[in-house]
């Protein structure tokens, strides 16, 4: 081999190592910075504003979500002209009873469209096909005809963000809709669960993160890891469906209790607090155990919201 | 087209050599006669071999990926028949996206698949090894018992543990799917499946 | 060989044609158009079963699947009419063993004897249809290559995956390439599949005859035409039922020193 040669296999060397190294540098993953949240819009003195509008079955559910929502001080605190907004319902699956009504979510997507914003329902479903889900239990339709969009987060970009407050949990893997949004709305139905003893908004947040993500939750700390996400993607609003509430066991196959009422708050975990005293009323079992659920209360820690029902003003209502 | 006796001969040899080679390779399967779990509405086994052409119109009409070709570990005779492999995707019959419709059996273009009712379909069930369980080693985890469309298949103890009812089970493969263990604590076998006799 | 073969614009054509095909196979079932691989096709409520699946099936399971009698005959009828031009233009083995043959050394033999010898592909046929009915045993690697392919390339486009496939596929083209004859000794000698569809192309379009008025054999014992001919039909003296294997790859027409080869529409 003659220096010529030996100049030239190097040259395509150092060609090779700094295209590769300028691919890895532009393709690889980046950790982006944590989604910025706003603090509770809802408040009142320093408390949290949580509103309970029960009704009868024969009342008109866009009512219920209406005066649920005016109650605390109407979407226009979160909502203004141009701003994107994700509603996310908890669907999970290809069941009924676990999602929401779909004329709670059409009546939320009202709702947004009359303070000004544009809306996408978001949903990335632990079970089977998101799209088909949604379909099936009707939020498809429903939202569409109310005007917004309807998106399967499974198709959707996938961003790696950090956790700065996380205790188990320092990163997080979730969609471009969810990142980017302006405002996010979280649209659960009452329910109990086995292992988190509830389901409502704090752990709805769990449909915006990619399957391998709640493998993960589980493996490291469930509770603690919804706390964790809850400091990055944190709703703004919550408008809970307890027109039927899932009582003892779930979040499928247990016993569906008519209950027509529409809860609203801004703070997740005031609402998630309330909501569960109210199924456990319903079920007739102690309220104290409230206290024992894992989710909620480490949230509450991580300054997410609060638990403490004097912190909390309620504004209840019966509807004739 | 002439033929000498010598050349029938010798042709008569090398087609009774064919066969015995056949023969000798069916003798040497792998695993017997294939013991994997089939899609809804299979036949029995011996019928499933013959009337599957292995034309491969099942896998490309899953919806969810849960027919895999069966390779030669599950016996040469099973090569590139159709099975259901729930690491791949569950098999939405039960519920999901075949719930009223189940793809595969209605296109199955000979009848090995045949559409049969959605109650009358047991595909096998679980094994479950508690060891590799998260929620045995005390994490709170019960994603089979949140995913299984039967009710009661998995129920939990009072610690919040599952347990699996074999009688139950449709054999679906959600929960081994949807298991977030590095190993999965579950696995699908054909114990208890239902074939459909032809 | 006989002079260096020219790869003609026919090859070239035959090579896309073969390419087309599975790109259409693997592209379909993404738009639902179209489903399976050479055993069966759905198109929607049209299905179409390749005979020799069906009398495999019908064999194995002993009884006469009139359900699917319908599909098989669709099938027959497309043989029927267009012959082994399957294996010609479409199948992509035998494409492929035509140009692995030139991976080990050949040597061609000139005028291939009185008698037609590839009679062993009867045997073969025979013997799938035999293994069958006794022993219920069905490999579809082996009888049919090609479906082997397709499904290969739908398994790959549709999960990603190499199946267990690609051993078979090795050894098809193992023993092509150990069989020192000729190439495509796969396609005459044993191919299962091909001896179903030749044996069955009875109207077999666009068959070559040679005209005997420009064929100079007589006077120069040329034979050129026989000897590329990767079917190995003798075609100086062919008869109909020879002709029924030919795979219309149109090398006789091209190669021809004199142009006596013709290619005729029918009869």
């Amino acid at each position: 081999m003659n220096r010529r040669t030996f100049l030239k296999i190097l040259g395509a060397l150092a060609a090779v190592a700094g295209t590769t190294g300028i691919l890895w540098e532009v393709l690889r993953p980046k950790q982006e910075p944590a989604r910025t949240v706003r603090p509770n819009a809802y408040t009142e003195g320093g408390k949290s504003l949580l509103s309970i509008v029960k009704g009868k079955p024969e009342t008109d559910i866009e009512t219920l979500v209406r005066r649920a929502v005016d109650s605390i001080g109407g979407m226009g605190k979160i909502v203004s002209s141009g701003k994107t907004v994700v509603v996310k319902p908890a669907i999970l699956t290809a069941d009924k009873n676990c999602a929401p009504d779909p004329r709670v979510v059409a009546a939320v997507v009202k709702l947004v469209r009359e303070a000004g914003g544009s809306v996408i329902v978001a949903e990335c479903s632990g079970n089977g096909s998101s799209t088909y889900n949604l379909n099936y239990v009707g939020i498809t339709s429903a939202a569409q005809e109310a005007g917004a969009q309807v998106r399967d987060l499974q198709t959707d970009k996938e961003v790696w963000m950090e956790i700065p407050k996380g205790v188990k949990l320092r990163d997080v893997k979730t969609y471009s809709t969810i990142y980017k949004c302006d405002v996010l709305i979280s649209v659960p139905r009452l329910k109990r669960h086995g292992s988190s003893t509830v389901t409502i908004s704090l752990k709805n947040m769990m449909g915006t993160v990619p399957p391998k993500e709640m493998d993960r939750f589980h493996n490291v700390d469930l509770s603690q890891c919804i706390a964790d996400l809850n400091t990055v993607i944190k709703p703004d609003l919550t408008v809970v469906d307890a027109t039927y509430a899932m009582t003892k066991s779930g979040p499928t196959g247990g016993v569906m209790v008519e209950m027509n009422t529409i809860m609203a708050a801004g703070d997740p975990v005031a609402i998630d607090t309330i909501a569960a005293q109210k199924l456990y009323e319903l079920e007739g079992a102690p309220v104290s155990g409230v206290v024992g659920i894992k989710h909620i209360s480490a949230a509450a820690s991580l300054g997410v919201g609060t638990n403490d029902p004097s912190k909390i003003k309620i504004i209840e209502e019966k509807l004739s | 087209m002439r033929i000498t006796r010598r050349e029938f001969i010798k042709l008569l040899v090398e087609g009774a050599a064919g066969l015995g080679l056949l023969r000798f390779v069916s003798l040497v399967p792998l695993k017997g006669q294939a013991d994997v779990v089939r899609p809804p509405g299979a036949v029995v086994e011996e019928q499933f071999n013959s009337l599957c052409v292995r034309c491969g119109i099942c896998l490309e009409v899953c919806p969810t990926k849960a027919i895999v070709l069966a390779g030669f570990d599950d016996g040469i005779e099973a090569v590139d028949t159709p099975k259901i492999d729930p690491l791949s995707g569950p098999c939405e019959f039960f519920r999901g996206r075949c719930q009223e419709v189940m793809r595969c059996s209605k296109s199955c273009p000979t009848g090995a698949l045949q559409t049969i009712d959605r109650k009358d379909v047991k595909l096998g069930s679980v094994e479950f090894d508690p060891g590799k369980c998260l929620a045995y080693k005390g994490k709170e985890c019960i994603v089979c018992d949140e995913m299984c469309p039967v009710f009661e298949a998995i129920t939990l103890t009072e610690d919040l543990k599952p347990v699996f009812h074999e009688e139950k089970c449709v054999g679906c493969g959600t929960c081994v799917h949807a298991c977030p263990a590095d190993p999965k604590a579950l696995v699908l076998l054909p114990k208890g499946a239902k074939r459909v006799v032809w | 060989m006989y002079g260096k073969m020219k790869i003609d614009r026919i090859e070239v054509l035959r090579i896309l044609a073969a390419l087309t095909v599975i790109f259409i196979f693997a592209i379909a079932p993404l738009f639902g158009i179209m489903y399976g691989s050479t055993p069966a096709l759905s198109f929607g409520s049209l299905t179409i079963v390749s005979p020799l699946e069906f009398a495999l099936a019908c064999l194995g399971t002993k009884s006469l699947l009139t359900n699917l009698m319908v599909p098989t005959l669709i099938a027959i009828l497309i043989i029927v009419i267009l012959g082994r031009f399957f294996c010609g233009w479409i199948c992509p083995v035998g494409l492929m063993l035509e140009y692995t043959h030139a991976l080990t050394v050949r040597k061609r033999r000139r005028g291939i004897g009185t008698l037609w010898k590839n009679r062993e592909k009867y045997v073969a046929l025979l013997a799938v249809l035999v293994a069958s009915f006794l022993f219920n045993f069905i490999l579809p690697y082996l009888y049919s290559p090609p479906g082997t392919v397709y499904r290969s390339v739908i398994y790959f486009v549709l999960y990603g995956v190499i199946g267990p496939d690609l051993i078979v596929m090795a050894m098809i083209f193992a023993m092509d390439m150990l069989a020192v004859r000729f190439d495509r000794t796969w396609c005459n000698s044993l191919c299962p599949l091909g001896t179903a569809i030749g044996s069955l192309s009875i109207l077999n379009l666009l068959k070559p005859k040679v005209d005997q008025l420009k064929c100079v054999n007589f006077d120069l014992n040329c034979l050129h035409c026989e000897s590329i001919c990767p079917m190995r039909i003798p075609l100086t003296r062919a008869d109909h039922w020879t002709m029924m294997y030919c795979n219309k790859c149109l090398k006789c027409w091209i190669n021809c020193p004199v142009k006596a080869v013709k290619i005729k529409i029918l009869g």
